[in-house]
């Protein structure tokens, strides 16, 4: 099901985030570019990309190495199993050493949680039912 | 996504959003602003919590909406950025009135969401 004593499925991950890190490295298979913007870091590693990761290319081995810092359950999580069952990638534990500063340093950690910063927005309205109507709208907009 | 509405007599009621809508179809942005609204387990109580987090509890909204005049309402929207439906989002706001009373945006988002709230309504919308 996987390769080396270390390795496992993303399945059996915690749906959220990792703790600690993981290294995937797979051999370039188109079978699992799964978005055009990550296709260059190809394979296995593009798809971990896709799902926040991080990936990169060795030229000189022909593989690609990434550090997955976050995976959460989407439909990606399945084809990338596959792969890792099928022994096309494996999927292994990393000491913390070797993960990128972003995921030891908390400062690099909340630099990245800033960009994800909420803004709050108080709108205020002469009827009672506007901004219930304002609401649906957005919701609306939402659905779209 | 909470509204806020103070009836005629003066009292006071909180509205919190219902709707069930999975992280993956919320947009991004501004309209993260207002449509990428933060459902973090897309919960009515997960509205409440968020806004929560960011010191908007149900007593500050109470307060809040109790200094509003009778029989007047107002929405509390948690966002995220950046948005890629900015325009959309302004354009189907344009003309529903309300002002903008707090926020933490960028002052020109800020107007410009404001300015699409005051706008007058097109013809035929």
């Amino acid at each position: 099901m996987t390769h080396g004593g270390a390795s496992q499925t993303l399945t059996s991950m915690p749906s959220k985030r990792l703790r600690g890190g993981f290294s995937l490295t797979s051999k370039n298979d188109s079978r699992l570019t799964p978005a055009p913007a990550a296709s260059s870091a190809g394979g296995a590693c593009a798809q971990a990309a896709f799902l926040q990761g991080e990936a990169s290319f060795d030229g000189t081995k022909g593989v690609h190495h990434c550090v997955i810092e976050a995976c959460r359950a989407k439909e990606g999580d399945a084809s990338l199993n596959e792969f890792v069952r099928s022994g096309t990638a494996r999927l292994s534990r990393i000491p913390p050493t070797r993960l990128p500063s972003s995921a030891v340093d908390p400062k690099a950690a909340n630099s990245k949680k800033e960009n994800k910063i909420s803004n709050l927005v108080v709108v205020a309205f002469d009827e009672p039912h506007q901004a219930e109507e304002v609401r649906l709208k957005l919701q609306k907009l939402q659905n779209e | 996504m909470v509204v806020a509405v103070k009836d005629k007599v003066g009292k006071a009621k909180l509205h919190h959003a219902t709707n069930l809508i999975p992280d993956d179809m919320v947009f991004q942005g501004f309209c993260g602003s207002l449509a990428s609204l933060i459902f973090h387990n897309a919960t009515t109580g997960a509205a409440s919590r968020a806004l929560a987090d960011v010191g908007i509890n149900d007593h500050f909204m109470k307060t809040f909406t109790s200094m509003l005049t009778l029989g007047s309402s107002a929405l509390f929207v948690l966002t995220r950025t950046p948005t890629p439906s900015k325009d959309r989002l302004l354009e189907e706001l344009r003309g529903l009135g309300g002002k903008v009373l707090m926020t933490s945006l960028s002052h020109e988002d800020a107007s410009r969401l404001q300015a699409a709230l005051s706008a007058p309504k097109l013809a035929g919308s």
